[in-house]
């Protein structure tokens, strides 16, 4: 399943790139090299990053700029080296390990 | 069901109003109750609402210490990244 629009009528068509894979919430994913991972997942029908911390309701994309942090996401493999990224701002790189929550936190 | 003001506190419209109704009379004061403003994005998204219903409320904000404190352009940031030894002991 791919959502990407690829003949844009004002903006140019997507090039070529390498595609890389990554895994979120312990699922693998195929991403366009470079593209911000909540795009990646959102491309791959993925809207929900994370529950809210009070009301458990679904929390992704918002602003898509980088502002609001709705769609933050810890980037790493094991709980001490992740760190928190806003996933409308990280690249996506080969073997990049997504989580909605830190290994280990509730 | 009411709007969500605040997205990562999930604080409510209807939260917002309740405090003000309750004797709120500053963006701030609404801030420390319900906690609007003081999620990870720190009252990006949320803080002209805030203050919108207070003064919708008819109560005036006074400017300086009362209305909601902006610190721009800095981004939250973690502490190790700041000591920059983030993964050492």
């Amino acid at each position: 399943m791919d959502k990407r629009i690829v003949n844009h009528p004002v903006l140019n068509d997507l090039d070529e790139v390498a595609d890389v894979e990554f895994t979120f919430n312990g699922r693998t994913y195929v991403a366009r090299g470079g593209e911000p991972v909540a795009v990646a997942l959102l491309a791959a029908g993925v809207s929900e990053l994370r529950r809210s911390p009070e009301r458990d309701e679904s929390r992704g994309l918002y602003c898509g700029i980088g502002h609001c942090y709705e769609c933050r996401l810890w980037l790493g493999d094991s709980p001490e080296s992740s760190e928190r990224v806003r996933g409308c701002q990280v690249s996506v790189c080969d073997g990049d390990v997504y989580r909605s929550v830190r290994e280990g936190d509730e | 069901m009411s709007y969500v003001i605040c997205r990562c506190e999930d604080v409510t419209e209807q939260e917002i109003s309740a405090c003000v109704d309750a004797g709120a009379t500053t963006a701030q004061e609404v801030k420390f109750q319900t906690r609007a403003g003081m999620g990870f994005c720190q009252g990006r998204v949320c803080r002209v609402s805030v203050e919108e219903a207070i003064e919708s409320a008819g109560v005036a904000i006074e400017l300086g210490a009362s209305s909601l404190t902006v610190r721009l352009p800095v981004r939250p940031t973690a502490l190790a990244d700041l000591a920059d030894h983030r993964g050492e002991d």
